[in-house]
């Protein structure tokens, strides 16, 4: 139990208290910082353990459920909790040797990013969900704008313009959803749902929505991430790219399947809405990626059209289809970590950004290459890769639900996307006359991004033992009856065993 | 022209907004369900916090976890702004006041320095609290400012200074929650975890909100002090 309320405040206490580590025990600085992911990384596996048999509630002041705050915690929560820690941890031994400057207000706003996302996985409460979708937002805002450029406080002002906007858009779906029910409390929403009106659902759909799909960039509300995500500094980039837009699609589809029973969804016409945005999604953005020069805005682009796949599963609105989007946020996750990492050497060897500058590098950094290449091929779905399977599931589960565009639209994205990762790739191992640079790359920073990419073998090799904690998490999101009764205690899951 | 545009946009979202809440703008009857947590906390709240102020004890007791959130939010602004805000700080104003301004805010100091706190440790029985006299704090940061210039605030260090007692009020929020764990209960527990509510109206009551108004209020007001320092400019 206790768990998942410090799984939020030990990262929360550490970003506090970074200051004192920082000015009075400057020797501990690194065992600190890397300490607390490495704490935050197992007590999301010990979390997670815990909840894939039993998902659990912990009411904070043990008030009442509904009259205090609750934390519920289900499969779904946990293994996005634990994906969020693994990262942010890789992510935190990437920092240590990448970023030089302002390190104490980085880590210290780092760690609240951690907590953030952790909060907004965890909770349980309408209301705190939107507390800690707020600091997700406003730490993004800042970390997009660390480098201090003058591009990168467009960007962040961009970011925050439109993130500003959807915040109050949920913010008045939130008070829509209070007024008309009487409670926030998530597992209580799913019988007090049934009693809004059609109309004002429709209204609430409509602002969570537009609300947290500005938030993890479905296309029409796209347009601030190649900017956000290209500016900043490399291990924000990967962080952003990797969790933090997932985490934003977690927080959608958690009110949306709690609002509407997935009959009503399917009278809206609701799957055809994400399905199809998704599919322009991934088109838009793999278009875009086509045409990019430089290299991270390249990877953004494609961070957008992978959110299109993710889509496309879970606007199938059935089990299958969503099994594929989980797995295939996971995947994508792990290989834009790395391929955001490795982006930041390229771009700290050769101090330039544009691809065509990055021409026979790989002579120079044969591993950080080497990685790189892999990542690529993975992120294009090609067979060996952990993405294949992913983007195999999804692709199955459409053609299941007859729909036939979508399922094509996911093979010819693949190529498209193979298309641009080449031309990278071809450049890289291109031969070149003179050497590059003489910038040496500390051996250290592309420790991390090797340590990610091990983890490609397990989730290639062995992708059972992750879709059987996955195939648990529709039951919760889906039959969202099952989440009622998490409140109740009860042990037993409609449709788990049958 | 484009003005226009813009207008007619705006125009035709907010027709869109208002005909969607126009049954929202005259509510018919509450039903009794739709306000039960309403009527819970003004039922039970003296009794379960011993707060009188009902808004306080759902800001620390009932929803204390959102409070903290929020109080996150704020220190994360400062951040943001000490981070990003330029460096190069110079004299706020070099004009000299009157002696009347100096002598009126030497002798209102003390006055706001006393109303704060009354706002703080009395948050439980009267409107005010944590962020309330946090405010009020950074104010007499800034009317110092205003009226005797940056030399009068030893700036880095000072600035150091508060940062380090802002971090301060922010643990010990956080310490505060983590008793309620060492004594037994759940995070920010206040009566559950048998913290002593005492009599409600008294000044030591309500058992953990008085703290946790402290602590609020040591942070915003350290926290807003420390945004003004790193926004003023010349000029």
């Amino acid at each position: 139990m206790i768990t998942a309320i410090s799984l939020v405040v030990v990262p929360l206490l550490a970003g506090f208290s970074f200051l004192f580590i920082d000015k009075y025990l400057a020797k501990f600085r690194k065992l600190f910082i890397l300490g607390t992911g490495l704490i935050t990384l197992l007590l999301s596996i010990n979390l997670l353990i815990q909840v894939s048999n039993h998902p659990l509630i912990y009411n904070l002041g043990n008030w009442k459920e509904g009259i205090g705050i609750s934390l519920i915690i289900d499969p779904l929560g946990g293994i996005l909790a634990v994906l969020i820690a693994f990262i942010s941890f890789i992510i935190i031994a990437y920092s240590l040797s990448y970023i030089k400057n302002h390190q104490l207000k980085y880590y210290t706003l780092l760690f609240l990013l951690i907590a953030g996302m952790l909060g907004m996985v965890l909770t349980g409460d309408l209301f705190n969900l939107y507390v800690f979708f707020e600091i997700t937002s406003i730490i993004s805002y800042v970390l997009v704008a660390f480098n201090k450029e003058d591009i990168s406080f467009e960007a962040s002002f961009k970011y925050m313009i439109i993130g500003s906007i959807s915040g109050i858009l949920i913010l008045l779906a939130i008070i829509l959803i209070y007024q008309s029910t009487g409670t926030l409390n998530l597992a209580q929403l799913v019988i007090a749902a049934r009693n809004i009106p059609i109309q004002l659902k429709k209204v609430i759909a409509v602002l969570i929505l537009i609300g947290f799909g500005a938030k993890f960039a479905v296309v029409p509300l796209h347009t601030w991430l190649p900017d956000a995500h290209s500016t900043a500094p490399s291990p924000i980039s990967a962080l952003l790219s990797g969790v933090v837009i997932k985490v934003f699609l977690y927080a959608l589809l958690r009110v949306l399947f709690i609002l509407f029973r997935i009959e009503e969804l399917l009278a809206l016409d609701f799957n055809n809405l994400f399905v199809y945005s998704g599919v322009i999604t991934l088109f838009t953005g793999h278009l875009l990626a086509y045409r990019q020069d430089k290299l991270k805005r390249l990877l953004a682009y494609s961070s957008i059209a992978q959110i299109g796949y993710i889509l496309i599963g879970v606007g199938l609105f059935n089990a299958a289809g969503l099994e594929g989007a989980i797995y295939h946020v996971i995947n994508h996750a792990v290989v834009k970590g790395v391929l955001f990492m490795t982006a930041g050497i390229f771009i700290l060897k050769s101090k330039k950004k544009n691809i065509a500058d990055l021409k026979g590098i790989a002579y120079q950094l044969p591993l950080s290459s080497f990685i790189f290449t892999i990542s690529a091929l993975n992120i294009v779905g090609l067979p060996p890769f952990n993405s294949f399977i992913s983007k195999w599931l999804l692709l199955h589960a459409a053609l299941k639900a007859d729909f036939i565009i979508p399922a094509s639209s996911i093979l010819i994205g693949s190529l498209i996307s193979l298309s641009y990762y080449l031309r990278i790739i071809t450049l890289l191992y291109s031969k070149v006359k003179e050497e590059l640079t003489s910038i040496k790359v500390p051996y250290q920073l592309q420790l991390a991004p090797l340590l990610l990419s091990l983890f490609y073998l397990p989730l290639a090799l062995f992708p059972n033992f992750l879709l059987l904690l996955i195939k648990k998490a529709p039951l919760f999101l889906l039959k969202t009856i099952n989440y009622y009764n998490i409140l109740l205690g009860g042990e037993e899951w409609i449709g788990l065993f049958g | 022209m484009r003005r226009i545009y813009i207008l007619a946009l705006i125009l035709i979202l907010a027709s869109l907004l208002f005909f969607t809440f126009y049954d929202l703008l005259h509510p018919t009857e509450f039903e009794t369900d739709k306000t039960q947590i309403s009527d819970y906390y003004i039922e039970h709240g003296v009794k379960e916090t011993g707060a009188i102020n009902l808004v306080t004890a759902i800001l620390f007791d009932y929803r204390a976890f959102d409070t903290l959130g929020e109080a996150t939010v704020i220190f994360i602004a400062v951040s943001a702004i000490s981070l990003l805000a330029t460096k190069e700080r110079v004299l706020v104003s070099n004009t000299n006041f009157s002696p009347i301004v100096y002598q009126g805010i030497s002798f209102i100091i003390p006055f706001l320095y006393i109303l704060a706190f009354y706002l703080i440790f009395y948050g439980h029985l009267s409107p005010g609290g944590g962020f309330t006299g946090g405010v009020v704090i950074a104010t007499t940061f800034v009317l110092l400012k205003m009226t005797f210039g940056i030399r009068y605030s030893r700036e880095e260090k000072s600035l150091q200074r508060r940062s380090l007692i802002e971090s301060c009020g922010a643990i010990g929020f956080i310490i505060v929650g983590i008793l309620g764990i060492v004594r037994g209960d759940s995070f920010l527990a206040n009566g559950q975890a048998g913290f002593d509510l005492g009599v409600a109206g008294q000044l030591l009551s309500a058992g953990i909100i008085p703290i946790l108004n402290l602590f609020t209020g040591i942070k915003v007001g350290s926290g807003l002090a420390i945004i003004f320092h790193r926004l003023v400019r010349e000029e």
